[in-house]
């Protein structure tokens, strides 16, 4: 895990106020379509949980804590259901 | 219907066709669908802006063919991240972007990278999860669309994503 990757995990996990519960946090770093740097950060949901509006708000949350932990990084968040394949192996 | 309406449509149904073992086919279409319904929606609505009236449906129709991916995606992520080329910035009369116009931008970019893993990265396999939440992304990006669409900010955004890289300093 690079620096960047353990910085956004951390601050992540210390997210507090979700407004739907987040099992875990998957993050990856690299390049994006267009080469920019970029970060992929997964929310893992219980799939029992799933609201569309909740992850919304939890979305924009984690795409605020990647742009104020490490700039540079463009962020992607997306969603998984705890019963899906891990995005990062 | 609309084309933006059928895709975003069509993004939802294949999200969830196959609830058990989902395609990857199936998947990766909804993923694509989901980027060309906001691709779609906005390009509809600024050749609507830009050239009004019944009998210009064919002039309407060249001009759509004038937008490039990658100047839209270039200008989304600008107005994503609050940083407007000087180019556009003018256009925005000192108005604060409004946060459902930055969704529409911040979701319209994101999209865009997600559309290419879909199409050609096949090491990247898509969940029902994320492929139904991708695509509920894109309905959010209409509603809010709706919201802001008859604003200057939201038509600043739509000129530059027709012509930012052919606007001189």
């Amino acid at each position: 895990m690079s620096d960047n990757t353990a910085a956004i995990h951390t601050a992540l996990e210390e997210l507090t106020g979700l407004p739907t519960p987040v099992h875990a946090w998957r993050v990856k770093e690299g390049l994006d379509a267009t080469d920019d740097p970029a970060v992929w950060v997964w929310a893992i949901i219980d799939e029992a949980d799933y609201d569309a509006e909740a992850l919304h708000q939890v979305k924009d949350m984690a795409r605020a804590v990647v742009r104020s932990t490490v700039p540079g990084l463009w962020p992607y968040v997306l969603v998984r259901g705890l019963g899906e394949p891990d995005p990062t192996t | 219907m609309s084309l933006h309406h059928d895709l975003l449509a069509q993004a939802l149904h294949l999200a969830t066709r196959e609830p058990k073992k989902p395609k990857q086919a199936s998947l990766r279409r909804s993923v694509s669908a989901s980027y060309y319904a906001v691709f779609h929606l906005l390009v509809d609505s600024a050749v609507r802006r830009l050239v009004s009236g019944q009998d210009r449906t064919a002039l309407r129709n060249c001009l759509r063919r004038g937008f490039s991916h990658a100047t839209m995606t270039r200008v989304a992520r600008q107005f994503a991240g609050g940083g407007v080329s000087p180019k556009l910035e003018p256009g925005l009369n000192q108005l604060r972007l409004q946060t459902e116009l930055i969704n529409v931008a911040d979701t319209f970019a994101a999209l865009q990278d997600h559309r290419h893993r879909a199409d050609y990265d096949m090491a990247h396999a898509f969940t029902r999860i994320e492929a139904l939440n991708l695509a509920q992304d894109a309905r959010r990006a209409f509603s809010n669309w709706d919201v802001v669409r008859n604003t200057v900010q939201a038509d600043t955004f739509l000129v530059g994503l027709l012509s930012l890289d052919i606007l001189r300093t």
